[in-house]
């Protein structure tokens, strides 16, 4: 059996990474893929402490946030369409205003 | 020696995602990443949650969003999909690096890691806690879930005037 805390760094190196995604990225779609990554480096995080200490909380944890995140991929995208077919753009530069 | 591979797989994944120059390239990282994730909870001994991550988010998620990079697709896949390149994301870039390292050696040295690992719970286990000890939750997140579609679906609407007659039953 691998230790738990080796997913646990392998979660904090993908948080990372997608946390440089957002920063380094202006097309909302790819900013939301990073958002993903961050989520799923939080849901490793849960996966290891729910090993380390034989808890089954933390899979229902994992579960939650799993299904939550497909609710916000789906708002997500929609948010992105709207804001296509009203600015012609989904660069997060051109989004400045919330009426328009 | 497995999970260092699977592990090297996910991170190699994040970074294409993250600086692959076009949005399709970037998906198809991410889902490989997931991928990587998924092999990782099953070294964990979460099988269930392997197949969760697989069924609903590379069978569903991705695919909603490979969707939605299709309906977008004139304008984004040239430059301003490419990173932002300067000194400013530079700097950002150093201070992330310097955070990973950080948060990676206080994890490895917490104390709670000190005594012996418990072993991983069963999926016997996980259904009892959903369905018993967890079922408002569980039915709390549908209604989320339900309310999530209905909002999507109303943001998406198509209001032009030629789409509103013929809901109404007019002819050409």
């Amino acid at each position: 059996m691998i230790e738990p805390s080796w997913i646990a760094a392998l979660g904090a190196i993908l948080f990372g990474v997608g946390l440089l995604g957002t920063f380094y990225h202006k097309n909302a779609i790819v900013v939301l893929m990073c958002i993903e990554l961050m989520l799923n480096a939080a849901n490793l995080n849960f996966v290891a402490a729910a090993l380390h200490y034989g808890d089954v909380n933390g899979w229902v944890f994992t579960a939650i946030a799993i299904a939550i995140a497909a609710a916000e991929v789906a708002i997500g995208l929609a948010i992105l369409l709207s804001l296509y077919s009203t600015q012609g753009t989904i660069s997060l530069d051109a989004a400045r205003e919330l009426r328009n | 020696m497995l999970f260092v591979i699977v592990s090297g797989a996910a991170v190699a994944g994040a970074i294409g995602c993250v600086f692959s120059g076009r949005v399709a390239h970037s998906l198809l990282w991410l889902m490989f990443t997931f991928f990587a994730v998924a092999g990782a909870f099953l070294m964990a001994a979460a099988e269930m949650l392997a197949a969760i991550q697989i069924l609903v988010y590379l069978g569903s998620v991705m695919l909603v969003v490979q969707f939605g990079v299709m309906l977008t697709r004139r304008r984004i896949q040239d430059v301003e999909s490419l990173p932002t390149v300067n000194a400013l994301s530079a700097v950002s870039g150093i201070g992330v690096f310097a955070l990973i390292l950080i948060l990676v050696r206080a994890l490895m040295e917490h104390p709670m890691w000190g005594d012996e690992a418990a072993g991983s719970p069963t999926t016997l286990e996980f259904a009892d806690a959903i369905f018993n000890d967890w079922t408002m939750a569980t039915i709390i997140l549908g209604a989320l879930l339900a309310m999530a579609m209905v909002g999507a679906s109303y943001l998406v609407r198509d209001e032009r005037l030629i789409n509103l007659l013929w809901d109404m039953g007019a002819e050409e």
